[in-house]
C-alpha cells in the first residue's frame, strides 16, 4: 500500500506537472467556454460494485446538461480458490445506463445515472449470469465560476464578468440499494460479482475543470463511503483520483475532442459483523484514452480504460479493461 | 445532513441477544506451499532436489474445542470427536458439527492423532472409530496403536533418478511414545454459529511442512518412516505446525 501510494504520488505529481503550462495558458481564451465537463470522475468503484453506476464518471466532456444512454463493458479474471494454482474464472460486467444532469439554478444542478446490470462469470465448467436494476446514485452538485480580474485602465464594455475558465464543483449526493445483493455470492474470491452492495452510501465530491479555447483539463477526488448492508456486510470505504485532458478540433459541423487521462483507486477491507475480512482491500491506477464528438445537440463519446498497475483482493482479482460509448443530448 | 443521517445509519448489534444451537463446518483444505495439493498429478519441490508426487495424505483430527469471545469453551463430545480427514475423499475434508451452542466463536483447538486417554479405553472404548481407522489404513494393530499422519508417494531426487516410494506414517507407539500434539488457533474473523447462520471455519494444511518443517528430511536419507523413536516425534511437530485459518466464512 504504502509502496502503491507512493508511486501514485509520482504519477501525480508528473501529471501535475505536465499539466501547468496548460493552467498558465489561461489568457487569450475569448470564447465564453463555461461548459462543465466532469468525465474522469471515479473510474470504477470496483469493491463495492464493480458495476457501480460511477464507473467512468458522472458527466460528460463539454455537456453540462443533458439526458442521455451509456453502456459500459468490463472484464476481469478472478481465482475460483484461495490458492496459487486454483482456476481462473472470468467476469465480464455489461452495464446500461441512463444518466443525465439537469440544472436546479444557475450554480446548482443535480446527476443521476441509473444502470441496468447484465453480469457473467465463466468457470472451467459452468458460467453465472445475474441481470437486473443496478445501484442508483443521486447527487447535487455547487459550481463556482471564477472571473479574470479586471484591469484597472481596462474599458468596460459588457456589464458580464469574463470567466476565467476555471471552476470548482462540489458534489453530495448518495448511492442507494436499488440492486440486489445476494450474501451467497460473497462466497466467491471476487466480492464484485454483484448487481448492488445492498447499501445506502454516501458520495462525496471535488472537481476542478478548466476550459481554455482548445485545451480543458479535469482534475476529481471522490470519496464513498460505504454502510453495511442487511447481511452486516459493509464493502470498505473508497477514495478515487482521476484526472484528463482533452483537446478541441472544431470542424464545420461538428466538434472532435479526443483525450487522455489517468486514474486510481484506494479500497478499504470489506468489513462483515464489524470485522475486517482479509485480502479485501486494494488499489489501482488505470490509464484512459478516449473522444467525443459533438454535433448539433448530440455528444457521442467513447471511452477505453487500461490497467497500469493493480493489487485488488490480495491479486486474486484482475481487472483487464474497461469501454464505455454514450449518446448524450444536450439539455 | 446527509452525512449525518447515513452515520446513523450503521448498525450495531453488540447488544443481540443469542440463544439456542446451531452447526459449524470445519474445513480441512489441503495444500503444498500455496498450491491447491493434487494427487498423483503434481509434482512438489521437496528438500534439495528432491522432487515429489504425492499419492495419499491421510490424518486423524480430534477433540475438537471451539472458545467464544467471551472465554467460554465448547467442547465436542469426546465419543464423536474423532475424524479421518483423507485427502481423496472430499467428504472427509468438512467436518461438520452440530448441536454447538450459539456464540462467536474465536478460537479453535484440536488434537492431531488420538489421544492415550481415549487409547487407554482399550478396543471396546473406541467405538465404531477403531473399524473406521482399520478400513482407512490408520491403524498398524491394536498394540502399536492409530496411525496419526499418512503420507506417501513417489519422489526423485539427484541421487535417485528413477522415481522411488516414500511413505511416512506416524502415530504413537502403543504407550511407549505418545505423539498426540494439540493445536490451537485463533480464527481470522468470529465464527457465529446461529440457529440460522453455519459458518464454515476454512483451515489450510500446507503438507509441505512435512519435509520442510521444524526438521527438515531428506527421502534420500530415509524414504520410509514408520516407527521411529526420534524421527516420529519430530515428523508430529512438523506435521502440527502444517495448520492455518485461512479465513471463517459466516
Amino acid at each position: 500500500m504504502i509502496k502503491g501510494l507512493q508511486n501514485f504520488k509520482v504519477i501525480w505529481m508528473s501529471l501535475t506537472l505536465m499539466l501547468l503550462p496548460f493552467v498558465n495558458e489561461a489568457k487569450t481564451c475569448c470564447s465564453n467556454d463555461n461548459h462543465s465537463h466532469s468525465l474522469f470522475e471515479p473510474t470504477c468503484d470496483l469493491c463495492g460494485c464493480s458495476t457501480s453506476a460511477g464507473s467512468f464518471g458522472f458527466g460528460s466532456l463539454k455537456n453540462s446538461n443533458f439526458v442521455g444512454l451509456r453502456y459500459i463493458y468490463q472484464n476481469y479474471e478472478s481465482k475460483d480458490g484461495i490458492f496459487e494454482n486454483s482456476p481462473i474464472s472470468k467476469e465480464s460486467f455489461n452495464t446500461y445506463q441512463i444518466w443525465g444532469r439537469v440544472p436546479i439554478t444557475e450554480s446548482f444542478y443535480v446527476s443521476s445515472i441509473i444502470p441496468y446490470q447484465d453480469l457473467y462469470r465463466t468457470f472451467q465448467d459452468r458460467v453465472e449470469h445475474i441481470n437486473g436494476l443496478g445501484d442508483m446514485n443521486v447527487i447535487g452538485w455547487y459550481q463556482f465560476t471564477f472571473y479574470k480580474k479586471q484591469k484597472d485602465a481596462e474599458v468596460v464594455f459588457s456589464v458580464d464578468r469574463e470567466p476565467s475558465g476555471h471552476r470548482i464543483q462540489i458534489g453530495i449526493g448518495a448511492k442507494f440499494p436499488t440492486g440486489a445483493f445476494e450474501e451467497e455470492l460473497t462466497d466467491r474470491v471476487n466480492p464484485g460479482f454483484q448487481l448492488g452492495t445492498g447499501s445506502l452510501d454516501g458520495v462525496f465530491s471535488l472537481n476542478h475543470g478548466y476550459s481554455g479555447s482548445k485545451i480543458g483539463v479535469n482534475t476529481t477526488a471522490t470519496y464513498y463511503l460505504k454502510t453495511a448492508n442487511k447481511n452486516d456486510y459493509r464493502f470498505g470505504n473508497q477514495f478515487s483520483l482521476a484526472s484528463n485532458v482533452y483537446y478541441s478540433f472544431p470542424k464545420t459541423t461538428h466538434i472532435i475532442m479526443p483525450f487522455v487521462g489517468v486514474s486510481g483507486d484506494f479500497y478499504n477491507s470489506i468489513e462483515q459483523f464489524g470485522e475486517i475480512l482479509p485480502e479485501t482491500s486494494g488499489e489501482s491506477f488505470s490509464g484512459a484514452i478516449g473522444s467525443e464528438v459533438v454535433f448539433n445537440r448530440f455528444t457521442i463519446g467513447a471511452n477505453y480504460t487500461f490497467p497500469i498497475q493493480q493489487s485488488l483482493f490480495g491479486d486474486n482479482v484482475e481487472a483487464i479493461n474497461k469501454l464505455s460509448v454514450y449518446l448524450n443530448l444536450t439539455l | 445532513m446527509l452525512a449525518i443521517s447515513i452515520l446513523s445509519c450503521s448498525s450495531d448489534d453488540n447488544e443481540e441477544v443469542i440463544t439456542g444451537s446451531g452447526s459449524i463446518t470445519v474445513e480441512f483444505d489441503n495444500a503444498y506451499l500455496d498450491s491447491d495439493l493434487l494427487l498423483n498429478t503434481s509434482s512438489y519441490n521437496a528438500s534439495g532436489t528432491e522432487k515429489i508426487k504425492i499419492s495419499k495424505v491421510k490424518y486423524i483430527v480430534s477433540n475438537i474445542k471451539l472458545e467464544d469471545e467471551d472465554g467460554h469453551v465448547y467442547v465436542v463430545p469426546k465419543n464423536e470427536s474423532y475424524f479421518i480427514v483423507d485427502e481423496s475423499n472430499e467428504d472427509s475434508q468438512m467436518i461438520e458439527l452440530s448441536d454447538v451452542p450459539a456464540a462467536n466463536y474465536t478460537k479453535i483447538t484440536y488434537g492431531l492423532g488420538v489421544d492415550q486417554a481415549k487409547y487407554l479405553e482399550g478396543a471396546d472404548g473406541q467405538g465404531d472409530f477403531l473399524t473406521k481407522a482399520q478400513e482407512a489404513g490408520m491403524m498398524w494393530s491394536w498394540q502399536a496403536g492409530y496411525k496419526f499422519f499418512v503420507f506417501e508417494g513417489l519422489y526423485t531426487s539427484d541421487d535417485t533418478t528413477t522415481e522411488t516410494a516414500f511413505a511416512y506414517h506416524m502415530g504413537s507407539h502403543g504407550t511407549a511414545l505418545d505423539n498426540y500434539k494439540e493445536i490451537s488457533m485463533t480464527l481470522a474473523n468470529t465464527a457465529r454459529v446461529r440457529t440460522d447462520m453455519t459458518p464454515i471455519v476454512h483451515i489450510v494444511a500446507d503438507l509441505s511442512n512435512t519435509l520442510m518443517g521444524d526438521t527438515e528430511f531428506k527421502l534420500d536419507d530415509a524414504p520410509q518412516i514408520h516407527v521411529d523413536a526420534v524421527k516420529s516425534p519430530q515428523i508430529a511437530t512438523n506435521v502440527s505446525g502444517m495448520f492455518m485459518v485461512h479465513h471463517v466464512h459466516n
